[in-house]
């Protein structure tokens, strides 16, 4: 059975560039633009991968980590994002297990490897 | 008022209120639609780039296929609107990705449709239509550039100057400083401190030998950039150039040199006993006071100076 990947990007490019790369190397993923596209039959499915940005409109990052946790199952979290200040990487870190903190210029094959 | 003028002036009014509203209907829709062929041209730039970096298997990446797709969209020469969002979109998505992306990302951008719209703009009148053409260029790191740009290293301009010593040393990082010796004009400090944080995003690791070629400048704002590079990479062996110039007849140069000198104390003890021996020489009361104070706040024996 395919891996599922999750991808959460308000960028549409790099949302489309990570969702090829997971395509290409055989992960099932889903791409989203915010977590308010989420639907209520997702919420109870189960993501071996979910890749997160941090800026979305409305929300703080450390608000939407903590939404995210309550709203989705997955076993790593990922984040690439622009937000790259050491104080943002502590306080995200203080609220959940993050797997990556990738901030821009991020290089794709380094998420490959952790993987 | 007779009446016949009253019904005059309200035909007249209300003319200019329709024309006012189709107006505004007229440009909403305008809008509407520019902001629906953004939108297009972000999304066919987003499955082509990603097509590009991540081809199906049994294909290769194919540079005639994006420059096709962009341009059926609209991205032509005719139409410079377009042209520029395509511009602001291929930066932005450099400055995202690294490592072998980032070098696939170059080479697209060197073949696709507005690879001469921003070298394009050096050939403008208008200086600022100029800077704006260099930044993009080496936003997208597009070097086979740098002969056109390097001519505007010393420009009146302060703003495609400013643009062109970013633009090198972007693409040369250490080896630019050899262009110091040649620039008479001033550089802001804003400007200095520009140069001094793309050097260390660009090439982490010193070069001093590029830095030696630099030291022949007479301009003080580039012996000040100088001191404010050593200061940045802890460049101790260069400490001799700093002391040097704690003579200079120039108060911000002295200032620099101390600033940098008390920085890089903290790495070695040996500095400050030094600029203990040399402070006579510091032109300035007011600076031989500052000197005094900040060593006297590290803990350091001070001997009774003449001030």
């Amino acid at each position: 059975m395919q891996k599922r990947v999750l991808v959460l990007q308000g960028d549409l490019v790099m949302r489309k560039i990570l969702e090829r790369m997971f395509h290409t190397k055989g992960y099932d993923c889903h791409c989203l633009a915010s977590l308010a596209e989420f639907k209520d039959k997702d919420v109870q499915s189960h993501f071996h991968v979910v890749v997160t940005d941090l800026l979305f409109r409305g929300i703080s990052p450390q608000e939407y980590v903590l939404k995210l946790n309550g709203s989705i199952k997955y076993d790593k979290l990922f984040v690439v994002t622009m937000l790259g200040q050491e104080k943002i990487k502590r306080s995200i870190s203080r609220l959940t297990t993050i797997d990556g903190y990738f901030d821009y210029p991020v290089d794709l094959k380094e998420i490959e490897d952790k993987i | 008022m007779p009446f016949g003028n009253l019904e005059f002036f309200i035909k007249i009014f209300l003319l200019f209120l329709v024309a006012n509203i189709l107006l505004t209907l007229c440009a909403a829709q305008w809008r509407r639609s520019k902001n629906r062929r953004k939108k297009l041209i972000e999304a066919v730039f987003a499955d082509k780039i990603s097509d590009f970096l991540y081809p199906q298997t049994g294909k290769k990446p194919s540079f005639i296929d994006v420059q096709r797709a962009l341009r059926k969209v609209g991205v032509r020469e005719e139409r410079p609107e377009n042209v520029q969002f395509l511009i602001q979109l291929m930066i932005r998505t450099q400055q995202a990705l690294g490592g072998s992306n980032r070098i696939q990302l170059k080479r697209l951008y060197g073949q696709i449709p507005p690879y001469r719209a921003s070298i394009d703009k050096l050939r403008k009148r208008d200086p600022f239509q100029k800077a704006l053409g260099i930044k993009e260029i080496y936003e997208m790191d597009q070097n086979q550039y740098i002969k056109q740009i390097a001519a505007y290293r010393d420009h009146k301009n302060i703003y495609l100057r400013r643009e062109a010593q970013i633009a090198l040393v972007s693409f040369l990082g250490w080896d630019s400083l050899r262009f110091l010796p040649y620039l008479s004009r001033k550089i802001s400090l804003w400007q200095q401190i520009k140069i001094v944080e793309k050097l260390h995003d660009v090439c982490r690791e010193p070069k001093v030998e590029y830095l030696h070629l630099a030291y022949k400048t007479k301009n003080p704002d580039a012996i000040e950039l100088i001191i404010r590079i050593i200061k940045k990479f802890y460049l101790l062996s260069e400490v001799d150039y700093v002391f040097l110039n704690l003579k200079h007849p120039s108060y911000e140069v002295r200032k620099a040199a101390i600033y940098c000198l008390l920085s890089l104390k903290v790495r070695d003890g040996a500095i400050a006993e030094r600029l203990v021996r040399v402070m006579d020489g510091i032109p300035s009361k007011i600076q031989r006071k500052q000197v005094l104070k900040y060593l006297a706040k590290g803990g350091h024996t001070i001997p009774t100076l003449s001030l």
